[in-house]
């Protein structure tokens, strides 16, 4: 067994225990230097955030929208913070083999759920036993079923958890932190969602209507000592951007979550508001089939990622909230960024790649999108433009959000618009491209070496062949796969100024609610 | 003159006191049949809404594996849902479960439909409650007022209004709305994001900007049928025998004018009322009110048949019953009615 001081983040050691120690694990990094309102202690905050759907389960083994809450209500064995190190959360160390198949998380002692039973190994094997039941539908099961099955994880003892993976698992605490493992008590049914769930997190569920609100009040009992500060959390669902923004300037709201950076404007300059954005991941896809003409030919994939021109997309459709896409799934804010360049804006080689694959006189091409993301379709029409001149003639068609996806799937469209958002262990975008069941993936782009640098990089041996290994595959998917990802989006929050030590997550539904404080006045 | 007006209206809110034994049995054997062709109505309602949710594109395991699917799971959830089974079977199993008001089990979640439909259902009825109390009242009168005064400025003035209103939808006025009270002069909040624990107080706040939004336009046809209605009965014979009788004007407008002038309104009023409905649809959406309209509107955006279905089936059975309410009631208070069907 090798004790790994941190598995990602380097060196961190000393300085991640010092913080547990004052037991400010995650708060720490979110502390501004001064602050000069003081904070009356208590209060309820009322929070707009997305629409989760009439019928959306809590249970966080099955939820999209309703993770935004799922650390008000839980916590899991780690969390990310937004520098994106791997910081304990019910987990207080862990150890893992040379070859990354056995790790052993160590756990927190003294907590308890919000029934008053106190939180033990068995927990964590029930939590992580229903995510590898596909049928619950967890997002974290394809990319922890590869790796683990559900009898290879064990208790051992009450504060102890053993996982014997049957592949290196090298990421393990991070897909740890992801909002799926929320843990749940060992009672949690194996085949059904929770309707009442109880966690160990610092706010406990008063009332939860689907799709309309999520009441909470404060855990008496949380491990945190001194937290929460606030009384109780109040989350309304509110489908639309611009009704957010009216909930806050209305005075319904203090915090608005998941906003764009076209409607913030109204409110940037307002003295009564902070819009709190931060670098991430997110990526808005322009991705294409590549079994069907033009796009089996690399060279004309390749021409239409030379004819987009990202800087000009940032200042029109992102005002400056967003970085330069490289094509490829991984930020710069990732820990497995490998420094892939963004291609330049380049129409003479486009051009010119197009002629040589045989399309001299340009390519006539519909570009699927709707309003499913905010700016997919300007970002679409804006793409549109800056190819023209290329020879790539862009129809830009926009078709209803309802079953959007839908027909994405069953791979109705050859050059569409897609919304990738970043998650926990990045290499999990990687999977966008891998067959799902019997069928390939919508851009039926699958080759042998993109399968086998993949591979390699999941299972490499040590952190620097790991980051070579995910930089090749990072180059691979930017210079031949079948997306053009023009940007890396910012997450944008934002709230009133009583709102104290908010800190939006690169991976929104990251942000923590144990800290937040509400001003006097 | 004025005797026979007055019998008219009298005829239509009142049974004649001597029905005939034969009468009673043609009145009992309309009831009968109308209650028998609401069933049928209903039936072929379920038809309509089971059919449209089952062709909807997408395999329902498929909806809820998502890309966990693998061959055998989604085989194994065919199964447990019964999608292996003949529509017909299913159709079936469906309308057993409704009889005893189990509308399903919500797709995603896994719990049951009918409580969550039901509380979006009275949601909106004390929305449209609101806004048809107001509407009707308000547009009787001001259209009542406009018929007595025509010509005058305030006439051309309702009449500018109206006309404005008729070519205004509701989430333009909203909009607008919203800008005027939410942001210029903040007095009203922006959502309407009512729950069990909402006061009253928060209640006739967050109403006010979806009633007021939902109203007009439904309301400026019914000013304008009640202008138009009061102008006819102002001519007639018996508001001249009044006037010269020397009742006051207050008395014409309410005994002479007024209950005839709402004669034919009836009929608009009920037909207004289903416009209203559709309206009602639009700003829960744009309030964020959490009614029947908007849960309709994300179960079909998350396929979530199930809750589809019980929405479309609870909003039929209302309207089918309402409908068959208010014939009987017509029929029991003018026999006429009845006797047309004998």
């Amino acid at each position: 067994m090798r004790k790994t001081a941190s598995s990602v983040s380097n060196g961190a050691l000393s300085r991640r225990r010092t913080l547990q120690l004052a037991g400010l694990s995650g708060v720490a990094a979110a502390l501004p230097a001064a602050r000069s309102r003081a904070a009356t202690g208590g209060g309820t905050l009322r929070v707009g955030m997305e629409a989760s759907g009439p019928s959306e389960p809590i249970d966080p083994v099955g939820g999209y929208s309703t993770q935004t809450f799922t650390h008000a209500l839980f916590d899991r064995l780690t969390w990310i913070s937004p520098d994106q190190s791997v910081v304990p959360e019910l987990a207080t160390t862990w150890e893992h083999s040379a070859d990354f198949k056995e790790w052993t998380f160590s756990l927190r002692q003294g907590v308890q759920f919000h029934d008053g039973r106190p939180f033990t190994a068995r927990d964590v094997v029930r939590t992580f036993q229903r995510i590898l039941n596909a049928k619950l539908g967890s997002q974290s099961y394809r990319i922890l079923s590869l790796s683990l099955d559900p009898d290879g994880i064990a208790a051992n003892g009450d504060h102890t958890v053993k996982f014997s993976c049957k592949a290196p698992f090298w990421n393990l605490p991070a897909i740890a932190s992801d909002t799926h493992a929320s843990i749940v008590p060992e009672d949690s049914p194996l085949d059904a969602y929770i309707a009442h769930p109880v966690g160990t997190g610092p706010f406990k569920l008063e009332n939860f209507q689907a799709g309309n609100h999520l009441f909470t009040t404060r855990n008496e009992h949380y491990w945190r000592t001194g937290y929460p500060k606030l009384d109780a959390i109040r989350f309304f669902n509110v489908a639309d951007v611009t009704q957010r923004i009216a909930g806050m300037i209305s005075g319904q709201f203090d915090l608005i979550l998941s906003l764009t950076p076209v409607v913030v404007q109204s409110i940037r300059n307002d003295r009564r508001f902070t819009v709190a954005s931060i670098k991430s991941g997110n990526c808005l896809n322009l991705n294409m089939r590549a079994d069907r003409k033009p796009f089996d030919d690399n060279r004309v994939r390749q021409a239409v990622k030379l004819a987009c021109n990202r800087g000009e997309l940032i200042k029109q459709i992102w005002l400056d909230e967003a970085i330069e896409g490289s094509d490829q799934p991984i930020s710069p804010v990732s820990r497995i960024w490998g420094g892939i360049k963004p291609p330049p804006y380049d129409i003479a080689r486009a051009k010119q790649l197009l002629a040589e694959a045989g399309y001299a006189n340009g390519i006539d091409v519909t570009l699927v999108t709707s309003t499913i993301a905010p700016g997919s379709v300007e970002q679409a029409e804006a793409y549109q433009q800056q190819a023209a001149p290329a020879g790539i003639r862009v129809k830009v068609q926009q078709v209803p959000a309802t079953g959007y996806y839908y027909n994405v799937d069953a791979g109705k469209f050859d050059f569409w618009v897609e919304s990738w958002a970043m998650r926990p262990d990045d290499s999990l975008l990687f999977l966008e491209y891998a067959p799902r069941g019997a069928e390939l993936a919508p851009t039926q782009w699958y080759p042998q070496e993109f399968q086998a640098l993949f591979e390699a990089a999941r299972t490499a041996p040590d952190e620097k062949s790991r980051l070579a290994r995910f930089t090749a595959l990072e180059k691979f998917v930017s210079e031949q796969g079948p997306s053009v990802s023009p940007v890396y989006i910012n997450v944008v929050d934002a709230h009133t100024k009583k709102v104290l030590y908010y800190r939006p997550n690169p991976m929104f539904y990251y942000r923590t609610y144990y800290q937040l404080e509400l001003a006097e006045g | 003159m004025l005797q026979g007006a007055n019998t008219a209206v009298t005829a239509g809110l009142a049974a004649e006191p001597t029905a005939s034994l034969s009468e009673r049995w043609s009145f009992l054997r309309w009831l009968a049949l109308r209650t028998l062709f609401s069933v049928l109505v209903l039936i072929v309602l379920s038809v309509l809404v089971f059919a449209a949710t089952t062709v909807l594109p997408g395999n329902v395991a498929d909806v809820i594996l998502g890309q966990n699917a693998t061959p055998a799971a989604r085989a194994a959830l065919i199964h447990q849902l019964h999608l292996d089974q003949p529509a017909p079977v299913r159709y079936l199993g469906w309308m057993a479960g409704i009889a005893h008001l189990d509308f399903g089990t919500s797709l995603q979640s896994g719990l049951p439909v009918f409580p969550t439909v039901a509380e979006a259902f009275g949601h909106s009825l004390i929305l449209a409650g609101v806004a048809a109390v107001v509407m009707v009242s308000g547009s009787v009168w001001i259209g009542l007022s406009t018929g007595l005064r025509a010509g005058s400025t305030w006439d051309r003035l309702v009449t500018l209004l109206t006309f404005i209103s008729l070519s205004m939808p509701e989430f333009v006025l909203g909009s607008i709305l919203i800008w005027l009270f939410v942001i210029l002069i903040p007095i009203l909040p922006a959502l309407s994001l009512v729950d069990s624990e909402t006061p009253i107080t928060g209640w006739i706040t967050m109403l006010v900007l979806p009633v007021v939004t939902v109203i007009p336009v439904t309301g400026a046809y019914i000013v304008r049928t009640m202008r138009s209605a009061t102008l006819d009965v102002v001519e007639q014979d018996f508001v001249e025998m009044a006037e010269l009788r020397g009742l006051t004007r207050r008395r014409i407008i309410w005994r002479h004018i007024l209950p005839n002038a709402l004669v034919p309104m009836i009929n608009v009023l009920t037909l207004n009322m289903g416009w209203l409905v559709g309206g009602v649809v639009v700003v829960e959406v744009l309030f964020q009110y959490p009614g029947i309209g908007r849960l309709l509107l994300e179960s079909v955006e998350q396929r979530d048949l199930p809750m589809v279905q019980g929405a479309a089936m609870l909003i039929g059975i209302v309207y089918i019953v309402l409908n068959l309410a208010a014939d009987i009631g017509i029929a029991v208070l003018d026999p006429r009615v009845g006797r047309k069907f004998a």
